[in-house]
């Protein structure tokens, strides 16, 4: 059996500090989440992980033939081919979406077990990120397949990026989901306003435009919207262009700054999660 | 050494407004108050406290089994969601000495599309249990739920009866020091049940605490020492099971007969039994007696007496008519007596309540007394019934050979 100590001492209005410690005595049950969102989501379908590669491969198609071929939209200043340049921006944004996602709901398709079980609140949306990052190993794999088509010859710096804008990646999704995941409890409009929101954000995100396409007078706030950032760089760093540290280093501080107030939000209001919820 | 639980002034409101609606807002209703009144406070909804548990102290012993008794919205599953952590105590602190479980719910956290197999590790790693030890118990788990055919079976192709079995087994193997039950025991089926009321028996010979809650009176009394009975939030009686048992069942509201109303213009104003103090047996007499006062004729009255037992199954009805002549009353204070000259019950807890059918306006109104408690006693055990009916046994010898 887990216990953190032999005593428990359980009073009213103690607003409870995130425990560590508390946090690494239930690793397991993470485990389990997780394995259980992943084993759920691959049962009864036929093509299984293969979705995880299909849904970035079909959205890039339909961009190139579209935003490539009809509005004339390139991947920018590199002579990367378009496909490539949308295929990558789409693998990460499908991975952080998806992320946004379910982290978002992950209190409200748990709520069963919330009311009948203790476990620190933070693990069912924390093990929500998991599935997002296994279906995003899967799209990579066939992007490098993709880049060798086309004879695309990546930059070591972008190698090195790909782990990292995915981590940054996480952080926001978790950061902005755990304030919706705690305010959807109260507040069940985040359901219905969350594909909207993230719709928008995917628009003003460059994800299948490069930043450069950005007019610019809001070229020094584009990386205020940290999904820039994750992106951008790896673009970059893949395709030979000039990184911009700057930008990298200030979407990193906007994301832990959101990952903070989710987490306050979160924290603040999780006491008060099984009474309303 | 200090008690495994210790309960001290646990108390919990929840706000109820009284327009009919759902817990959760919508923005548009936060945003709307915030439009109409900025600076707080809704003079158009009037909001109350309801008070789920108000100052609820206790203590459990190490290795104790302890039964928290009530009736449906007395609190008691509040009281067992704020000792596992999921609920919030508005005020009061609770204090658990080892290491805690708590089964509020057999299967929580089942997914309908794994299998039973993948269930078990799941369920099992939420209620508590390591990889390690689930592993290790898990042949154990599996023999005890009987499923082993259909282990890597999905269980939305389970039976119900198979998936309470399953989801039975892993919490029977639990091993934490503290155990927290709520009436997880009452479902599947009857061999079931008592097989794993046997399992949670024999877990509690090896010291655990435990702490019970449950509708059913004859659980509870097989299984607790002590326990406590809540009443509307409130502590109503707490010690050894039998007071606390016998107070319940004396709290119990009487059941009435649908659509009949209560009789207007009659007060009771006394209902006793003369040995009610005394010590009763199945040969005892019981004599009662009834007082009320009527502001009106009741002609053709139609008086009863019951004895319930502690299930709430009656098991002596007697009535005017039964035995004679209804009587009829002018208005004023009457007295009624009753004597039953041989009790005929198995020991045992009963209570006894009179009741008055009278006939008003061609409807038929009734008015009950308080419950009366009894107990009887005497030297027989095990008895299957209620009633102990005189009987005679004789025997002899029926063929020649010798």
């Amino acid at each position: 059996m887990r216990s953190l100590d032999d005593t428990i001492v359980i009073e009213a209005g103690k607003t409870s500090r995130i425990s560590i410690k508390e946090l690494w005595l239930y690793r397991e049950l993470f485990y389990f989440f997780a394995w259980r969102d992943i084993k759920v989501r691959y049962k009864q379908t036929v093509l299984g992980a293969g979705w995880a590669i299909l849904q970035p491969l079909l959205a890039a198609g339909i961009f190139t033939l579209f935003f490539n071929h009809v509005a004339k939209i390139s991947s920018g200043a590199s002579n990367v081919p378009y496909p490539v340049f949308a295929y990558l921006g789409l693998m990460y944004w499908n991975a952080f979406a998806a992320a946004l996602g379910t982290v978002s709901n992950s209190l409200l398709s748990n709520s069963g077990v919330l009311t009948k079980i203790y476990f620190p609140r933070l693990i069912p949306p924390l093990a929500a990120t998991a599935l997002s990052i296994v279906d995003f190993f899967f799209a990579a794999i066939v992007f490098f397949i993709i880049m060798l088509g086309y004879r695309v010859s990546p930059g070591w710096q972008g190698f090195a990026l790909i782990i990292p804008s995915l981590v940054l990646l996480t952080v926001i999704a978790l950061g902005v989901g755990l304030f919706f995941a705690a305010l959807n409890v109260k507040y069940r409009d985040v359901r219905s306003a969350l594909p909207f929101i993230i719709q928008i954000w995917f628009f003003v995100s460059p994800v299948i435009y490069p930043v450069s396409y950005i007019p610019a007078r809001f070229q020094s706030l584009v990386y205020l919207n940290p999904v820039t950032g994750a992106i951008s760089s790896v673009k970059q760093g893949l395709f030979h262009e000039a990184n911009d540290w700057h930008g990298l280093l200030i979407s990193w501080v906007v994301a832990l700054i959101m990952l903070a107030i989710g987490l306050w939000y979160f924290k603040r209001t999780e006491k008060n999660f099984v009474d309303i919820i | 050494m200090n008690p495994a639980i210790e309960v001290s002034g646990i108390s919990k409101s929840y706000q109820i407004s009284h327009q009919a609606k759902p817990a959760y807002n919508t923005l548009k209703d936060d945003f709307g108050k915030l439009i109409r009144r900025p600076f707080g406070g809704s003079p158009e909804e009037s909001k109350e406290l309801f008070w789920a548990l108000k100052d609820v102290s206790f203590e459990v012993n190490r290795g104790e089994v302890f039964g928290v008794v009530g009736q449906n919205g007395s609190g008691k599953t509040t009281l067992l969601k704020i000792i596992s952590q999921i609920v919030d105590p508005t005020s009061g602190s609770i204090r658990l000495r080892g290491r805690t479980a708590s089964l509020l719910e057999v299967g929580t956290g089942f997914h309908p599309e794994l299998t039973g197999r993948e269930n078990i590790f799941f369920n099992g790693s939420m209620l508590g249990m390591s990889r390690q030890e689930i592993r290790k118990k898990f042949n154990e788990i599996v023999e005890f739920s009987e499923v082993e055919k259909f282990l890597d079976t999905p269980v939305k192709f389970y039976s119900s009866g198979m998936y309470v079995r399953l989801a039975f087994s892993i919490a029977a193997h639990l091993e934490p020091e503290i155990l927290i039950l709520d009436e997880v025991l009452s479902v599947g089926d009857a061999s079931f049940q008592k097989k794993s009321l046997n399992k949670i028996a024999t877990t509690m010979e090896e010291g655990r605490t435990v702490l019970f809650v449950s509708h059913s009176i004859d659980t509870v009394q097989s299984l607790c020492t002590r326990g406590l009975l809540l009443k509307k939030g409130k502590v109503k009686a707490i010690g050894p099971i039998k007071n606390v048992l016998d107070a319940y069942a004396g709290s119990l509201p009487i059941l009435k007969p649908e659509k009949i109303k209560e009789l207007e213009g009659v007060k009771i104003t006394g209902a006793q039994l003369t040995d009610a103090h005394k010590k009763l047996t199945a040969k005892s007499s019981l004599q009662g007696e009834l007082t009320f006062t009527t502001g009106r004729e009741l002609p053709d009255c139609y008086i009863n007496l019951h004895v319930e037992d502690r299930r709430g199954q009656v098991v002596i009805h007697s009535r005017t008519d039964f035995v004679g002549k209804n009587p009829s009353f002018k208005p004023g204070t009457h007295k009624v007596s009753i004597n039953i000259p041989r009790l005929s019950l198995n020991p045992g807890s009963y209570s006894v309540w009179f009741r008055i059918y009278a006939k008003y306006k061609d409807e038929t109104h009734l008015a009950d007394s308080d419950r009366i408690m009894i107990d009887v006693g005497g030297k027989i055990k095990d008895s299957m019934s209620t009633l102990e009916i005189p009987s005679s046994w004789q025997w002899s010898k029926v063929d020649d050979k010798s």
